[in-house]
């Protein structure tokens, strides 16, 4: 969110310039995508923290530090784009082409790397090992929930359009 | 940051309201300005701790403990928020200083005694001779100390700013009764 549109919002209002419904709404939206924005910050940094703590202290149940966070990213990512969806927000100011560009990105992404991991890797073996989930499991997990992403960013951004369509 | 304030704020608004305070609308932009700085930090300790955390992965193991060394990064963004806050004159959030104080007070506690009941069990030689490098690595008694120390600069720079705000409130207050 750019401050600088925020303080010409306000400088309109003071000066008695009446802002538009519009500047109003792309306004409020900005704001409220913010708002999620940090809330999801807070999940991933409060997650990955525990994870670290957990691992660290007590019971180390993936095989590495940093490839459950590709898991949680994911995670994050998707549980923004639900939030966004759920406070009308998610198509943002710039209309849909940037959002479905995005989804058609994840999805391409993750099927390729998914497939190129899954059919290219001649070593990988099991999913866990020692009680403990290997990379292996913890990189093909974040593959399919980056095509999860990607899809249901396409299906909320529809559901989005038609919504506001009927609106 | 509270979006319900922000949509009565924008209704008042649209409904051509021309009595809102000039108070709500400056606690409406530092709202903003607060979170925005809170997005910055937020992302800052994400980046920082992912970084460290490959790098601690794939390169060297620079740190004893993994979770101190995420800790930091968490108290660097902690400082970077206190310090932003305090440029930008948001600080104190819409409620005033009382809950600041508070939190003042628990930065004094934790960055004194988890340090302070943490080290005290070990046995002295252990801690002094490991103090720094422990296995090669930055041993996990300095990252305590160090998490402590940033977490004491984060409550000096808020004690301060806080006594700087009473000072002013004090004497706007003894103007105004002039």
């Amino acid at each position: 969110m750019s401050l600088k549109s925020f303080d010409k919002f306000l400088e309109n209002y003071i000066l008695g310039q009446p802002n538009n419904k519009k500047e109003i709404m792309d306004e409020r939206q900005k704001i409220a995508r913010t708002h999620i924005l940090v809330e999801t910050l807070i999940i991933f940094s409060g997650l990955s923290f525990i994870s670290n703590f957990v691992m660290d202290l007590w019971y180390r149940w993936a095989e590495s530090y940093a490839s459950p966070m590709l898991i949680f990213f994911m995670l994050c990512m998707i549980y923004f784009n639900i939030r966004c969806f759920a406070k009308g927000c998610l198509i943002g100011i710039n209309g849909g082409k940037a959002i479905t560009f995005t989804a058609a990105y994840a999805i391409f992404m993750g099927v390729m790397m998914g497939a190129k991991y899954l059919i290219g890797n001649e070593e990988y073996s099991s999913l866990f090992a020692d009680g403990k989930l290997t990379d292996d499991f913890c990189f093909i997990a974040a593959w399919i929930l980056f095509v999860v992403y990607g899809v249901l960013t396409i299906i909320l951004a529809k559901a989005d359009k038609k919504r506001k369509g009927d609106e | 940051m509270s979006l319900k304030s922000f949509d009565d704020f924008c209704a008042k608004i649209v409904n051509n309201d021309p009595t809102i305070p000039q108070k709500d609308i400056f606690d409406e932009r530092q709202m903003v300005v607060r979170s925005q700085i809170t997005t910055r930090a937020l992302w800052a300790f994400v980046i920082m701790s992912g970084i460290n955390l490959l790098i601690m992965e794939c390169g060297p193991q620079w740190c004893d403990s993994w979770v101190l060394s995420t800790a930091m990064f968490g108290a660097i963004a902690y400082l970077y928020w206190v310090c932003a806050n305090a440029r930008r004159g948001s600080l104190f959030g819409v409620n005033g200083t009382a809950t600041l104080a508070s939190q003042v007070g628990f930065l004094f506690g934790d960055a004194v005694f988890i340090p302070i009941v943490i080290l005290s069990d070990k046995e002295p030689d252990e801690l002094f001779e490991n103090f720094f490098i422990r296995n090669g690595m930055v041993s996990e008694y300095f990252m305590i100390a160090l998490d402590g120390a940033i977490l004491l600069t984060a409550g000096i720079v808020m004690a301060v700013c806080i006594g700087n705000h009473r000072k002013k409130e004090k004497a706007e207050k003894e103007n105004d009764d002039k």
